[in-house]
């Protein structure tokens, strides 16, 4: 009654509101005009935009150098990084038909000492440290009465303390199974490989011991038929760091990387030449290495140099001192024919290496005390100086930016595009704006002195065309006269704005 | 019974003109209903008003005056309310009191918004390039009420007690507590950021309040008066809060928060406020306090004179006006209002006695209401008898 009193009155004094603002009903839409700016793209490629932004550090001067030292590629050692999934099940079964017999509380149906051997593994690992991993259990029983069921694994231990999997199950009734399933994380677990002899591989020491719970008294009625179940799946074992002998492993080294889209740059030629550049093989491994480049292609072009399919031996490192001590081959990229950065100037699309790399060439030289640590495989390092003193011809990038969909009914104005640059050279740029619903738009094309202000081209847009969003595909084209000097820190920025007129309306 | 309406009506009249005599003893019960309406403001007109709410092309030179307006204050306001009442007062008591009943509903609307919030929407940034535009302080307040008050007076209505149940139907307080929006001369930098909350509930809430009224002197006479002064507790509701800012010389491409790849996705401006149900909760009553000093001369002429403070209005207003009852049947006033949410203007009233009863007519700015650029309307009707 309150709350219809209330709506009531609500209405009467909203109704008499409105009369009196009014005067009488909405006629039409309320509209009115209003004049909006502003900023959508804030857009910046520099050196590192324009050939990806791995390239290291760049010092200042006139020119500046570029430098680059570091890893470029590690040598992927899956077979020694990541172990199968093994499967291990035990099914324990009466050795008699029909039945009930009386098995009394705390008595032991097995109690056996078992080498699980891991499968699927080629190498002869001895110990290992796991990064992640777990044992995934699931132990059914079909008996009628406890059953106790403990698992020792004393090769197994997480922080000195051995894995244990220690359950206890209910009786199964009316002819049905007790089932019970659990994971134990093995997260930096050490398992010891060398089973319980200490002397194999690949296999790890373990006790199963069932029976009945002592300290239930509950006697358990077993027939023929009854039977318990267990299964245990290492899985998803990663290794942190692992000893052992690791067999003669081949391993392609057949890779390919793009290097420069022709989509992105369709054409022209980049003339610079390294003071310094060396690319080196290091082996951080406990096993000897060996590896074999067979060719080296840019753009389908070979490129030669003298070490090419020539077996290079790389010797053990040696993890007894800290740091460990490493070998390393190094091969000199300006000694290549032709040269490397002439071809690279060109702009290819695409390297390619192949070639072979094979661990322990000599066998077994350390009866199996080859050792990894996963965070430090071998790897391939550049150590590059580019002094940027580089002449440019005819060389042309594209970029394109995207102007988002956005409401704005009404709206007539025009895209702002703002262009500038720091380079020491001339830049022409031309362009358009695709709107979505309408394609490709008028043209543009300007030209960016040294050292210029701004240059700004308006482009008329309205809220049909905005409605849909659209793109800005642009083209920078550049020439130098010879080799120009460059500092490094070089960049072409391109904003976008909108300005216009807007009409908001009230329905 | 024609008798004691000639004699309610006369001592009506002659109360209003100050020229109540001793030999007036007789105070019968009475009844008044009251109708009251206005809309103010002190940069908004009523062209620009009318077609806000009607339709229509809002012109950029009203918008551009208004904006004018409000450059010295850096702000301007707008209320607006409604309301009516029905009264009964009952026949002096044994201790002199007189009972009191009253009837009423009363809407009110109060918005304060600064120069740069107003000009943003209605004008755009474009004009403003290179320049902060403050968007805060602005609130907005509503609230619909019915009052039902019973209170003890004296036996001239002068000074009086009302405690009052209120109902509150329904009711809005939203305000940006902090808020700015710049874009660079050369359209490459915009920063922005507000935090606002917006509170509405629409359950009836309930409460008390009072009314209270006590005058000093007769002819030459000052009295104090406090209007709705109370709370309510209101209903459930829902709490809009928005706390979001961005500074970019364009949107990048991607990554959290503002990005051009961000803001197509589904969702995105649900992180920029946060819609909630609230529970019940305290509001104060938009309580007024006036002090009214009035004087009577000779010949039917009289002044008044009052300050209110209150009411949800920005500023205090001032209310001064001259009365002249040339006849026992007649009183007009001429005076002149400053403050509140509007700038001065005239107000005038009329006043009329019969025997059947008596209407007084409140005119706010007769002039300005029949302009559409006049900065509001108001007006008043009350019409009271004695039973």
């Amino acid at each position: 009654m309150n709350d219809h009193f209330g709506t009531w009155m609500t209405r009467w004094m909203l109704g008499g509101l409105v009369l009196l603002g009014l005067s009488g009903c909405r006629l039409e839409p309320t509209r009115w005009n209003a004049d909006i700016a502003l900023p959508l793209v804030d857009a910046t490629w520099g050196w590192s935009e324009f050939l990806g932004d791995t390239l290291g550090e760049v010092t200042s001067g006139s020119p500046g150098v570029l430098r680059f030292q570091g890893k470029v590629a590690e040598v992927p050692l899956a077979e020694l990084t990541l172990l199968p999934d093994t499967l291990v099940e035990n099914v324990l079964s009466p050795a008699f038909a029909g039945g009930p017999f009386e098995v009394p509380p705390g008595a032991v149906l097995l109690d056996e000492q078992q080498d699980i051997v891991f499968q699927g593994i080629e190498q002869e690992f001895s110990r290992m440290t796991l990064e992640e991993g777990k044992i995934a259990y699931r132990v059914r029983s079909k008996t009628n009465g406890y059953v106790q069921l403990r698992y020792d694994f004393p090769s197994v231990t997480i922080g000195g303390v051995p894995v244990v999997l220690d359950v206890v199950l209910p009786p199964s009734t009316d002819g049905g199974s007790q089932i019970e399933e659990g994971e134990i994380d093995l997260a930096s677990a050490t398992i010891d490989f060398t089973g319980a002899s200490g002397t194999e591989v690949n296999r790890i020491n373990s006790n199963l011991r069932i029976g009945t719970p002592a300290d239930i008294p509950y006697t358990a009625l077993v027939y023929g038929t009854d039977s318990i179940d267990v299964q245990m799946l290492f899985t998803g074992l990663t290794v942190a760091d692992v000893e052992g002998y690791f067999g003669q492993i081949d391993i392609d080294l057949n890779e390919s990387a793009d290097l420069f889209d022709a989509g992105r740059f369709p054409s022209g030629a980049v003339a610079a030449m390294p003071t310094q550049a060396n690319l080196t093989v290091h082996n951080r491994m406990g096993a000897d290495l060996a590896f074999w480049i067979e060719s080296l292609e840019l753009a389908g072009e070979a490129i030669d140099h003298p070490a090419m399919g020539m077996e290079q031996v790389l010797a053990r490192a040696d993890w007894s001192t800290d740091p460990p001590a490493a070998d390393a081959w190094e091969l000199d990229l300006l000694a290549c024919t032709p040269n490397l950065f002439e071809a690279l100037g060109a702009l290819p699309a695409d390297v390619a290496v192949n070639g072979t790399l094979q661990l322990n060439p000599l066998g077994d030289v350390t009866a199996g005390h080859d050792y990894l640590r996963a965070s430090d495989p071998p790897y391939v390092s550049l150590d590059l100086e580019l002094p940027l003193s580089v002449g440019v011809s005819g060389l042309v990038i594209r970029e394109e930016v995207t102007v988002e969909a956005r409401s704005m009914p009404g709206f007539v104005g025009e895209l702002v595009v703002r262009l500038t640059h720091d380079f020491p050279v001339e830049w022409t740029v031309n362009g358009r704006f695709d709107a979505l619903a309408f394609g490709p738009g008028p043209e543009f094309s300007a030209t960016m002195p040294v050292g210029s202000e701004s240059i700004e081209l308006r482009l008329p847009v309205d809220a049909e065309r905005l409605a849909k969003g659209g793109t800005l595909p642009i083209e920078l084209h550049l020439d130098t006269d010879g080799a120009v000097p460059f500092s490094g820190f070089e960049t072409v920025r391109m904003q976008l704005a909108l300005e216009g007129q807007i009409q908001a309306v009230i329905e | 019974m024609k008798a004691l309406w000639i004699i309610g009506a006369w001592c009506l009249a002659t109360a209003a003109s100050g020229q109540q005599g001793e030999e007036c003893s007789f105070h019968p019960a009475g009844v008044s209903y009251a109708v009251e309406g206005m809309h103010r403001s002190d940069v908004l007109t009523n062209g620009f008003l009318r077609t806000f709410l009607v339709g229509g092309l809002l012109e950029p030179a009203e918008i551009e005056g208004i904006r004018h307006r409000m450059e010295g204050p850096g702000e301007g306001h707008l209320g607006m309310s409604a309301g009516h009442a029905l009264s009964w007062h009952g026949v002096v008591g044994p201790a002199g009191r007189v009972p009191r009943v009253e009837l009423a509903s009363r809407g009110l609307m109060s918005a304060g918004v600064t120069e740069g919030l107003f000009s943003l929407v209605f004008q755009g940034n474009a004009p403003d390039l290179g320049q902060t535009l403050d968007l805060a302080p602005a609130r907005v307040q509503w609230l619909q009420w019915n009052r039902l008050a019973f209170g003890l007076g004296n036996a001239e209505g002068t000074s009086f007690v009302d405690v009052g149940l209120y109902q509150a139907a329904w009711g809005a307080d939203g305000a940006i507590a902090s808020g700015a929006f710049y874009v660079s001369e050369g359209v490459d930098a915009l920063a922005v950021g507000m935090e606002a909350e917006l509170d509405f509930w629409e359950r009836a809430g309930w409460g008390l309040g009072l009314d209270v009224r006590h005058q000093w002197g007769e002819e030459r006479w000052w009295a104090l008066e406090v209007k709705d002064f109370g709370v309510v507790r209101y209903g459930e509701g829902e709490r809009v809060v928005a706390d979001t800012g961005l500074v970019t010389t364009g949107l990048p491409w991607s990554g959290p928060g503002w990005t051009v790849e961000g803001v197509q996705e589904e969702g995105f401006g649900e992180d920029l406020f946060v819609r909630k149900r609230v529970g019940e909760g305290w509001q104060l009553l938009p309580a007024r306090a006036v002090v009214r000093a009035g004087t009577s001369w000779s010949d039917g002429w009289g002044g008044e004179a009052a300050v209110t403070w209150g009411g949800w209005m920005p500023r205090p207003r001032l209310d001064v006006r001259v009365q002249w009852s040339p006849s026992t049947e007649w009183g007009v006033e001429l005076g002149a209002i400053a403050g509140g949410w509007g700038l001065v203007r005239p107000v005038v009233g009329l006043a009329h006695g019969t025997t059947s009863g008596r209407w007084a007519v409140v005119w706010d700015d007769p002039v300005g209401s029949m302009s559409a650029n006049g900065l509001g309307r108001g007006a008043s009707v009350v019409w009271s008898r004695n039973l």
